[in-house]
C-alpha cells in the first residue's frame, strides 16, 4: 500500500495588524504546527500500515518553514516527505493549491494508491482542497471520514454526513478526507524528531519539478481575489446591567420571551 | 424569457426539509442579488420525486427551477451531482451559484468549482453586489472569525459561494407564487457514480451537530464545579437547546470535546446563546459571533464577553442560576396543570 498524506503547515496564530490603512498579515516568524486533522490523516496512514505494510509518503505545499512539520511528522512515522515550495505559489486560492498538489501527487514514484487529507485547516479553513485535489485526479472522494479500512482494492470509509452516518466503498486509488474521531495522534519526542533531521530526507521541489508554469499557480493560477479584510461587526444591542439576583432572573426571563424561547 | 440571462442559481438541497432551511434562505438572498442585475433566480434541483419541494420554492420566491429527475439521483452523491450540475450550468451559463454550507454542499461545491475553473469562496456570512462592476463581493470568515474576508471572482464563471446556514432570512411562504420550470433529460452521467453507498443511518439528535442547535447554553470556567454545571445543563433541557463550552472544561474532562465551542471548536449560530461564566477570550468569542442573540452571565463587569453580548447580566452564578431554573420549573409546572384541567 503507497499512501500519501497531504500536509499543511499552519501558523500557531498569524500576526494579523492594521498598517498603512491596510490589514497585513504576517505568517512568518510565528510558530508554525501540523494542522491538526492533517495530523489524524497521518495517525489514519500510519495505522493502516500497521495492517498493510507499505509506505507513507507526505506532501506539503508551503514556504520553507514546513520542513519543521514534515519532520515531525517524519519522526511520527512517516517514511518520506516532499515539500512543494516556490515563490510563484504565493496567495493560491484552493484551484491553484490543489493543481499543484495534483500535479506533485502525479509525479510521486510509485503513485499512491490512497491519498489521505485531513478535512479542514485551521486557518484558511475552507475545506475544499481534498475534493478538488481528487477532482483534478479524477478519483473518488470520500470525505467526513471516522473511520477507514482497506480490503483488496477498495477502501471501506464509515462518514459522519449532515446527521448521517454512512458506510461507503470506492475503488482504490481514492482520495480520503479524515474528520477528528476519537483517535488520538501518537505523541512524538524531541529525540525522535532529532533523529529524523539526520536519518530521513524531505525532498524539495519546484514549480519547474511540478511541471507547472507560474500562470497556472499563485495569484495568477487562482479565480478568486481577496479584496478587503475587516473585523466582525456584531451589531450587538450591547446592554449590561448590573442587577440583584431576583431582578437578574426576571430580565432573563423577559429576553427569553423576546427570542420566543418561551411563550 | 432569455435563458442565458445571467441568472443567480441556488442549489437545491431539500434533505431535512423541515429542518435544514439554507435551500430557502439562499432564495431570499439570491432574489436580492438578482433584482440587483436585473435578472432572476433560480433554483437547480437534482434528484427524484422533488414536485413537493419544486412547490416550495416557488412559494419561497424563485422564479424560475431547473430540475433533473432521475432515480439515479435519488441519493446525493457528489460525483453523479457535480457532473449534472456542470452539464446544467454549461447549458445556461449562471452568474452565480450558492450552495448552502452543509457537509454535503461543502464536499460537492468545490468538485463543480474545480470542474468549471472556477473560484469558491466557503462558509459565506454576506453576500452583496459590488454596485460599480456588478461582481459578487462574498464575505468570509478568516482566522477562525477573528476577521472576515472579502473575495471576488471577478473573470471565471459562475461566481461560487457556499454559505454557512442561518445567516440569511427566508421569505415568507406566498402560496400565489409562480415560476418557470424547466424539465431536464438526465444525461448518461447519472449512471457515473464511483462511490458505492452500502449503509446509512440517521444520527439520533446528541449534540454532535452543535452548528444545527437553535439554543445553546455555553459553560465556562465561571460554571464549571460540578453542581453548577449540573445545573447548566438542565437549563439547556428545560429549554429545549444544547450544551457547549470553553476549551477549559474539556481539559478538565467535564465537557465532551465535539462540544467545545471557539477557534478550535465549533462555530454555532443559534437563535439564542446563553454563556455562563465565560470571560469572552477571543478563541471562544470566534465561535460565537453568528448567533443571532447573545445573553451573557458573568460577576466580572469588565470581562470582555460584555462587549460580544446582546444582554449582559452581572453577577453571581451561584445565586441567578438556581433561582432560575426555580422559577422555570414553576411556570413549566403551571403551564402542565393548565393544559391537563
Ligand atoms: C491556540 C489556542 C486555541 C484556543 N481555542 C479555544 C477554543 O476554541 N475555545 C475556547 O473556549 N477556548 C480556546 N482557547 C482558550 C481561551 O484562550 C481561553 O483560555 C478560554 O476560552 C477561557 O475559558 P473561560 O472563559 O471558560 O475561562 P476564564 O477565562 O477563566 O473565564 C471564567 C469567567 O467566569 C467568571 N466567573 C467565575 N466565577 C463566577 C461566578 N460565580 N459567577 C459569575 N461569573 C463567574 C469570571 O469572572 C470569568 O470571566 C484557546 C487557546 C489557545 C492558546
Amino acid at each position: 500500500m503507497e499512501m500519501a498524506v497531504c500536509l499543511k503547515h499552519v501558523p500557531e496564530h498569524a500576526e494579523i495588524r492594521w498598517e498603512n490603512g491596510r490589514w497585513a498579515i504576517d505568517r512568518g516568524g510565528v510558530p508554525g504546527r501540523i494542522n491538526p486533522q492533517d495530523l489524524e490523516a497521518l495517525e489514519v496512514a500510519l495505522q493502516l500500515r500497521e495492517i498493510k505494510g507499505g509506505r507513507v509518503t507526505l506532501l506539503s505545499m508551503g514556504p520553507p518553514q514546513a520542513l519543521e512539520s514534515l519532520m515531525e511528522a517524519l519522526a511520527m512515522g512517516a517514511d518520506r516527505a516532499f515539500l512543494i515550495s516556490d515563490p510563484a505559489l504565493a496567495g493560491s486560492d484552493t484551484l491553484a493549491t490543489s493543481r499543484s498538489l495534483a500535479a506533485a501527487l502525479n509525479r510521486l514514484e510509485p503513485r499512491a494508491d490512497l491519498v489521505l487529507c485531513g478535512c479542514r485547516s485551521s486557518d484558511s479553513d475552507t475545506g475544499q482542497v481534498g475534493p478538488q485535489v481528487a477532482e483534478e485526479l479524477g478519483l473518488p472522494y470520500l470525505g467526513y471520514a471516522l473511520e477507514v479500512e482497506i480490503k483488496q482494492n477498495h477502501v471501506y470509509v464509515l462518514r459522519r454526513l449532515d446527521r448521517r452516518l454512512q458506510k461507503l466503498r470506492a475503488t482504490i486509488p481514492a482520495v480520503v478526507g479524515v474528520l477528528r474521531a476519537p483517535r488520538r495522534p501518537r505523541d512524538v519526542c524531541l529525540g525522535a524528531v532529532g533523529k529524523a533531521f539526520q536519518s530521513k530526507e524531505c525532498h524539495m521541489w519546484n514549480l519547474r519539478d511540478l511541471g507547472l508554469k507560474t500562470e497556472q499557480v499563485g495569484l495568477r493560477g487562482s479565480a478568486t481575489v481577496l479584496v478587503g479584510l475587516k473585523e466582525p461587526s456584531h451589531g450587538r444591542q450591547g446592554k449590561v446591567l448590573a442587577l440583584p439576583p431576583h431582578q437578574a432572573v426576571e430580565v432573563i426571563l423577559e429576553a427569553l420571551r423576546r427570542n420566543h424561547v418561551l411563550p | 424569457m432569455e435563458t442565458k440571462s445571467a441568472e443567480v442559481w441556488v442549489f437545491g438541497d431539500y434533505r431535512d426539509y423541515r429542518r435544514n432551511r439554507v435551500t430557502l434562505e439562499l432564495i431570499a438572498k439570491a432574489r436580492e442579488l438578482a433584482e440587483r442585475l436585473s435578472s432572476r433566480c433560480a433554483v437547480a434541483v437534482l434528484g427524484w420525486n422533488t414536485a413537493p419541494y419544486v412547490m416550495e420554492y416557488i412559494a419561497h420566491g424563485a422564479e424560475a427551477i431547473y430540475v433533473m429527475e432521475a432515480p439515479q439521483l435519488a441519493l446525493f452523491r457528489s460525483r453523479i451531482f457535480t457532473e449534472a450540475l456542470c452539464h446544467m450550468i454549461r447549458l445556461y451559463e449562471p452568474a452565480i451559484f450558492l450552495v448552502g454550507g452543509t457537509d454535503f454542499g461543502r464536499e460537492f461545491a468545490p468538485r463543480v468549482a474545480k470542474r468549471l475553473h472556477t473560484g469558491l469562496s466557503s462558509d459565506c456570512v454576506g453576500l452583496e453586489i459590488d454596485e460599480s462592476n456588478g461582481l459578487l463581493v462574498q464575505t468570509t470568515p478568516a482566522f477562525g472569525g477573528r476577521l472576515l474576508a472579502q473575495v471576488i471572482t471577478p473573470e471565471t464563471r459562475p461566481q461560487m459561494a457556499t454559505v454557512r446556514p442561518g445567516v440569511f432570512k427566508e421569505r415568507p411562504h406566498d402560496e400565489t407564487a409562480s415560476a418557470q420550470v424547466i424539465y431536464l433529460e438526465p444525461g448518461e452521467f447519472c449512471q457515473a457514480e464511483d462511490v458505492e453507498l452500502l449503509h446509512e443511518e440517521e444520527l439520533q439528535d446528541d449534540g454532535a451537530r452543535l452548528e444545527d442547535a437553535s439554543l445553546v447554553v455555553s459553560v465556562g470556567l465561571g460554571a464549571a464545579d460540578p453542581k453548577r454545571f449540573q445545573q447548566s445543563l438542565h437549563l439547556a433541557r428545560l429549554l429545549g437547546g444544547q450544551i457547549g463550552g470553553t476549551r477549559p472544561l474539556v481539559k478538565k474532562g467535564i465537557l465532551a470535546e465535539e462540544r467545545m465551542i471557539g477557534q478550535t471548536g465549533r462555530s454555532i449560530s443559534p437563535k439564542l446563546l446563553i454563556s455562563l461564566g465565560t470571560s469572552g477570550a477571543l478563541q471562544y468569542t470566534a465561535g460565537i459571533q453568528n448567533s443571532q442573540f447573545i445573553i451573557a452571565l458573568d460577576r466580572n463587569p469588565d470581562a470582555p464577553i460584555f462587549r460580544q453580548a446582546d444582554l449582559g447580566i452581572v453577577g453571581n452564578i451561584e445565586e441567578i442560576l438556581p433561582r432560575l431554573l426555580r422559577t422555570l420549573e414553576e411556570t413549566q409546572r403551571g403551564r402542565e396543570e393548565v393544559a391537563h384541567a
